[in-house]
């Protein structure tokens, strides 16, 4: 998801829930997902059938059909369509989106399975007849789907280790944080642990934990290794709010009190030497 | 005696030890270990504590190269491996997009803590399911393709291929906009 939002990627993210042939007894008996992505935001899943999610909304199918056939362009999303014409509300739609994403939430259970992500350079490979004209942003959808989760087992060793720090990745959220996520994303300084944490907001350390894990995947924070870290005076800005690009700016293009101990020449003739192998 | 000290990081299975392999005049030194645990589902054998390999230019010139631990209950020896190096190179498999997430966790600890020149050596580019460069690069937090560390792509079985992934570090170390 973080990939898809920061290369602001268009095409179709394929899901396969290996686990989903125990469960699942409709369509995705198979345990295939499609989500669709435009420019790095979920606007469509194919596993239900858009036609039918509207049918459900007091509208007949075949009616439907026709009117689709008369009025709407074929790259353009069938839902935004049938809004503009007067037969969805905008309250309809965002309800019918809202279904989508509850499917999509529940990919958060899988506990194995694989995925595949399929660019698309053609906007008429859309699904427009899938689309409501609604969208959210894939670290959004992450989010929500994290904190739909019951059971975090799965993801228990992706959890971020007690002794683990937080760095802010983001000046300000574009979306609404939860009081815990809110609080550990505001203090994310760097420094202080998410024990420190747990014992400062008096919180269960598994409960900061998985608001962390919450926060790392929706990229607002970072998560630092668990050593005894100092952090370098020179790569914090002064409100702790930390860019990532400008840390990794100084990778290759060390100043010259980091210039490696080694002589121009040495590296010259280790240069001419890798050559002639 | 004029030592020239690179090391190699990177995730279990990304080749760091057939890195060195490839390019070392001597028998690596190695402390692999038979995987008991999850790792032995990827080889049979794991580094634990480090690898070491050597090239001697001539009698006062030679570069030490030095191979960290994959497995993060090692990484301890990160610090140690990364903090005595000129210089290093991350190797990523570009094949295992489940290990991206640790290869940045790996990438934040050592570029805060030691500002080393470094580069990024995408290995399994030829594996079905490699993920292209600019993926790797965004899977790994780098949004903006100008402010970056160098990626190369190096088949660490091949040693011109080695030898052109090392080359490709001194050459971005001896570039004059980084030694003016």
């Amino acid at each position: 998801m973080q990939i898809i939002e920061s290369g602001c990627k268009s095409g179709k993210l394929t899901i396969i829930n290996f686990d989903s042939s125990k469960t699942e007894n409709n369509s995705q008996s198979k345990g295939l997902y499609h989500l669709w992505f435009d420019k790095g935001r979920l606007v469509a899943t194919t596993n239900i059938n858009l036609l039918s999610l509207i049918e459900s909304q007091n509208l007949k199918q075949l009616e439907l059909k026709e009117k689709i056939g008369e009025i709407c362009s074929i790259t353009e999303p069938i839902g935004l369509c049938l809004c503009c014409e007067g037969f969805l509300s905008k309250e309809k739609l965002q309800s019918i989106f809202q279904e989508q994403l509850e499917q999509v939430y529940r990919l958060f259970e899988v506990t194995s399975g694989s995925f595949k992500f399929e660019d698309i350079a053609d906007n008429k490979d859309m699904p427009w007849q899938e689309m409501t004209g609604e969208s959210m942003g894939a670290p959004e959808v992450a989010l929500n789907g994290l904190r739909k989760l019951k059971n975090w087992e799965h993801l228990a060793s992706a959890l971020p280790e007690p002794n683990c720090i937080l760095e802010q990745l983001v000046i300000r959220h574009e979306f609404k944080l939860e009081p815990l996520e809110f609080k550990l994303w505001k203090f994310a300084d760097g420094i202080t642990p998410l024990s420190k944490f747990a014992e400062v907001f008096n919180q269960p350390i598994a409960k900061v934990q998985k608001a962390a894990y919450c926060l790392i995947v929706a990229e607002q924070v970072e998560a630092l290794p668990a050593f005894d870290f100092v952090p370098q005076k020179s790569l914090l800005t002064s409100k702790n709010q930390i860019s990532p690009e400008r840390e990794l700016l100084s990778v290759g293009n060390q100043p010259a009190k980091n210039k490696p101990k080694v002589s121009n020449s040495f590296l010259g003739n280790l240069l001419s030497f890798l050559e002639n192998i | 005696m004029e030592i020239f000290k690179i090391a190699i990081a990177g995730n279990v299975g990304s080749g760091k030890t057939t890195f060195i392999r490839s390019i070392s005049e001597i028998e690596v030194v190695s402390t692999e270990r038979r995987a008991t645990d999850g790792v032995a589902s990827l080889k049979k054998d794991t580094t634990v504590a480090m690898d070491f390999g050597k090239l001697t230019l001539n009698e006062e010139q030679a570069l030490h190269i030095y191979g960290t631990p994959g497995q993060s209950r090692f990484d301890f020896m990160w610090e140690i491996v990364i903090s005595k190096a000129d210089a290093w190179i991350m190797l990523v498999d570009a094949h295992r997009p489940e290990d991206f997430r640790s290869c940045r966790y790996i990438l934040k600890f050592m570029t805060q803590r030691f500002p080393t020149p470094m580069i990024i050596g995408l290995t399994h580019m030829d594996c079905e399911g490699a993920w292209g460069t600019e993926d790797v690069a965004l899977a790994l937090g780098y949004r903006n393709s100008v402010k970056r560390p160098l990626i190369v792509t190096v088949n660490p079985e091949e040693q011109k291929s080695v030898a052109q992934c090392l080359m490709t570090l001194l050459e971005q170390m001896l570039s004059p906009a980084l030694t003016n």
